[in-house]
C-alpha cells in the first residue's frame, strides 16, 4: 500500500491542507458552490473583493467569451465591508478552511480601514490586497504600477493588521518583479499573481465595444503561459511564498505553477466552466504525486527552476 | 441541483438553424420546474470555454430526459448542434427561480422566437389544470415558429404573429397580447423572448395591472451565481443575478428602462 502524499503547505501564518485556493471574484463566498462539493476540501477560500463602501458594479454587458478565455468588467460589485461582516461572514466563518478576504481600494486610507474592520470582525485568516483591479475607474490601478505606491499600501495595512498579508499584483505593468520586491520589503507575507490582463472586444456589426466598461480583464486558459512566466520571474526575485494564478483548470496546470516555484495556486475562471474544478484539481495533484512516488507536494515546488534536482 | 455527464439521446433540426437536443438526465428531469434552466458544456476543450445556459423545453420524469431548444448563433450552439446521439455533454441544473404557478382562470403565454421553451414547459405542466391557456407565439417568419404544436397539445389556444406576415398576425406578438387583455377573465401572463418583446410585455402588463412573470436571458459564465456577469437592474436600484434571483422575474421587479439602455 502506498503512503498518502502530503499536500500541506504554509503561506505566512496560514497552514493549508493543500495548495489549492479559489481566486477572488470567481467563487462568490463559496455558498454558490456548496451544492457541488464540500468547501472544507479547499486549501483556502478567497472571496469576492470587499470594498469600504457598497458597490453596485458596472452597467451594461459585463462578460464576454474570447478564445480559451473570457473578458470581465464586473466593477467590484459587493455589499461593502459592513454588509459583508453583517450578512455574509456569519454564514461562512465556521468553514474548516482558511478564509481570505480580497481588498481593493482607491486610497491608502481605504485599504487600511477595510483591513482593520475585517481583522476586528474575526473569522478572516488573511488579507489579499488587490493592488490591481483593472475594472474600476481609478481603482487599484494606481497602486499597481509604481513600487512606491505598492510599498505604501502594504506597509500601511501591515501596521493595521496581524493577519497574514498577501499582495496580489497586476500583470499590466512593466516589471512585475520590482513590484513584488517592493511588496515583500514593505511587509507582505506572500505575493499572489497574476490578476487579469486588460483587454477588450468589439461588436463589428454595431461598431462599438462589447463591454459596458469598454475594457475588461482577460482570464482563463488563454492567459496561463503569461501568468506562468510572471510567477517564474517573481519566485526568482523574492523570498516570501508566491501564489500562482492564471488560467489553471487542471491538476497538470497547477503542477506547472508549483514547479515554477509557486507554493500554492488559485483557481479562478475554471470554477465557471466546471463547478467541481477545485476538488478535481486537488484529487489530481494527489494522484500525480502518488503515481510518481512523491510523498510531499513541497518536493516539487520549484522543481523546474534552475538548479533543482532533475526528474528521476 | 445535479452535475452530470449526460448522453445525447436525440438531435433534430426543427426549423432552419433551430435544434432540439434530448439528454438522458433523470435527476435533472425529476427536479426541473418550468422557467428553470441548465448549463451545458458540449466539449471537454477550452474553446469554446464557457458552458451555455438553456431554458428547459421539456422534462420527462418517466423517461428521465431533458430537452432544450436553441438557435445556432455562435461557437457554443454550433458545437452543441453537432453532438449526435450517443455522444456526451456535461450538464448541471436545474438552476434558477422557476415560474410561480397561476391562480387565475386564464393564463396567457407569450413567446418570441427561440424563447418558447419555458412557456411550453409551463403549458405542459398546466395541461391538467382547470385554467384556460392562451399561447401567443411570434417569430420573424413562419418557418421560425417553433413549439406551437406542443402548446396546442397541452390544450392551449394558439395565436401566431410573424414580422413578415407569412403566418398569423402581420406584426408583433405583443400586439396580440394587447388584444388578448381586452378579453374577459382575470389572467396571468408568462413571457420569454427577445429583450424588446419582454420590455413591451412587461410594460403592457404593468399598465393593465395584470400579474406577469418573465424569463430573462443574459450573458452568463457560470450559471450558479458566482461570476456576476448576468446581472440586470432591479426596480429601485442595485442588480439582480439572472441565474439566481431569476431567470424568472415579476414585471415590477425589473427596471425595464435601465435594462433596455444597458444592452441595446
Amino acid at each position: 500500500m502506498s503512503i498518502e502524499p502530503s499536500l500541506a503547505v504554509t503561506i505566512g501564518g496560514l497552514r493549508l491542507k493543500n495548495p489549492v485556493m479559489t481566486a477572488s471574484g470567481c467563487f462568490g463566498w463559496g455558498e454558490e458552490f456548496r451544492a457541488y462539493f464540500d468547501l472544507n476540501e479547499l486549501g483556502a477560500l478567497v472571496g469576492k473583493a470587499v470594498t469600504a463602501e457598497p458597490r453596485p458594479g458596472n452597467t451594461g454587458v459585463r462578460i464576454h467569451e474570447t478564445p480559451a478565455g473570457m473578458l470581465n468588467a464586473i466593477g467590484l460589485q459587493n455589499p461593502g465591508v459592513e454588509g459583508f461582516i453583517a450578512d455574509i461572514l456569519p454564514r461562512i466563518r465556521d468553514l474548516n478552511c482558511p478564509l481570505i478576504a480580497n481588498v481593493p481600494g482607491h486610497t491608502v486610507a481605504e485599504y487600511v480601514r477595510v483591513a482593520r474592520r475585517l481583522t476586528e470582525a474575526g473569522g478572516i485568516d488573511a488579507i489579499e490586497l488587490n493592488l490591481s483591479c483593472p475594472n474600476v475607474g481609478r481603482g487599484g490601478l494606481e497602486f499597481c504600477v509604481a513600487p512606491e505606491s505598492v510599498a505604501e499600501v502594504v506597509s500601511a495595512v501591515r501596521s493595521a493588521t496581524r493577519l497574514t498579508l498577501i499582495a496580489k499584483l497586476s500583470p499590466n505593468v512593466t516589471d512585475v518583479a520590482v513590484l513584488a520586491q517592493a511588496a515583500q520589503a514593505a511587509g507582505a507575507d506572500a505575493i499572489s499573481l497574476i490578476n487579469t490582463l486588460v483587454g477588450m472586444a468589439i461588436d463589428v456589426e454595431r461598431r462599438r465595444p462589447i463591454l459596458g466598461n469598454v475594457t475588461g480583464g482577460l482570464s482563463g486558459p488563454a492567459i496561463r503561459p503569461v501568468a506562468l512566466r510572471m510567477v517564474y520571474e517573481v519566485v526568482g526575485a523574492v523570498q516570501v511564498p508566491v501564489i500562482g494564478i492564471g488560467g489553471i483548470a487542471t491538476a497538470r496546470d497547477a503542477l506547472e505553477f508549483l514547479m515554477a516555484g509557486a507554493t500554492a495556486v488559485q483557481v479562478g475562471t475554471a470554477n465557471f466552466f466546471n463547478p467541481r474544478a477545485c476538488p478535481e484539481i486537488i484529487a489530481g495533484l494527489r494522484d500525480w504525486l502518488r503515481a510518481h512516488g512523491i510523498r510531499d507536494v513541497r518536493e516539487i515546488i520549484g522543481a523546474a527552476r534552475p538548479g533543482a534536482t532533475p526528474a528521476p | 441541483m445535479h452535475l452530470v455527464t449526460s448522453e445525447v439521446l436525440d438531435l433534430r433540426e426543427v426549423a432552419p438553424d433551430h435544434w432540439v437536443t434530448t439528454f438522458d438526465a433523470p435527476e435533472i428531469a425529476a427536479a426541473a420546474r418550468p422557467g428553470q434552466f441548465v448549463m451545458v458544456r458540449a466539449g471537454p476543450d477550452w474553446d469554446p470555454l464557457l458552458p451555455r445556459a438553456f431554458s428547459i423545453y421539456h422534462a420527462d420524469i418517466e423517461a428521465g430526459c431533458v430537452e432544450i431548444l436553441y438557435r445556432v448563433v455562435g461557437r457554443g450552439t454550433r458545437q452543441l448542434a453537432t453532438l449526435e446521439p450517443g455522444r456526451f455533454a456535461t450538464m448541471w441544473g436545474p438552476l434558477g427561480r422557476p415560474f410561480d404557478l397561476p391562480e387565475t382562470e386564464r393564463v396567457i403565454l407569450v413567446a418570441g422566437g427561440v424563447g418558447v421553451p419555458p412557456v411550453v414547459f409551463l403549458a405542459e405542466r398546466l395541461a391538467q389544470a382547470p385554467m384556460r391557456l392562451l399561447g401567443l407565439v411570434g417569430a420573424s417568419s413562419r418557418k421560425f415558429l417553433v413549439g406551437v404544436e406542443h402548446l396546442r397539445r397541452a390544450g392551449a389556444e394558439v395565436r401566431l404573429a410573424t414580422d413578415d406576415g407569412s403566418l398569423g398576425h402581420h406584426g408583433l406578438v405583443t400586439d396580440l397580447l394587447a388584444a388578448a387583455l381586452q378579453e374577459p377573465g382575470q389572467a396571468t401572463i408568462y413571457a420569454c423572448g427577445p429583450q424588446p418583446m419582454l420590455v413591451k410585455t412587461a410594460r403592457t402588463a404593468l399598465a393593465a395591472g395584470v400579474s406577469c412573470q418573465l424569463a430573462l436571458e443574459a450573458p452568463m459564465a457560470c450559471g450558479v451565481g458566482a461570476c456576476l456577469g448576468c446581472t440586470v437592474p432591479r426596480a429601485g436600484g442595485s442588480f439582480a443575478r439572472v441565474c439566481c434571483e431569476g431567470p424568472v422575474f415579476a414585471a415590477q421587479e425589473i427596471d425595464w428602462e435601465a435594462w433596455e439602455r444597458g444592452s441595446i
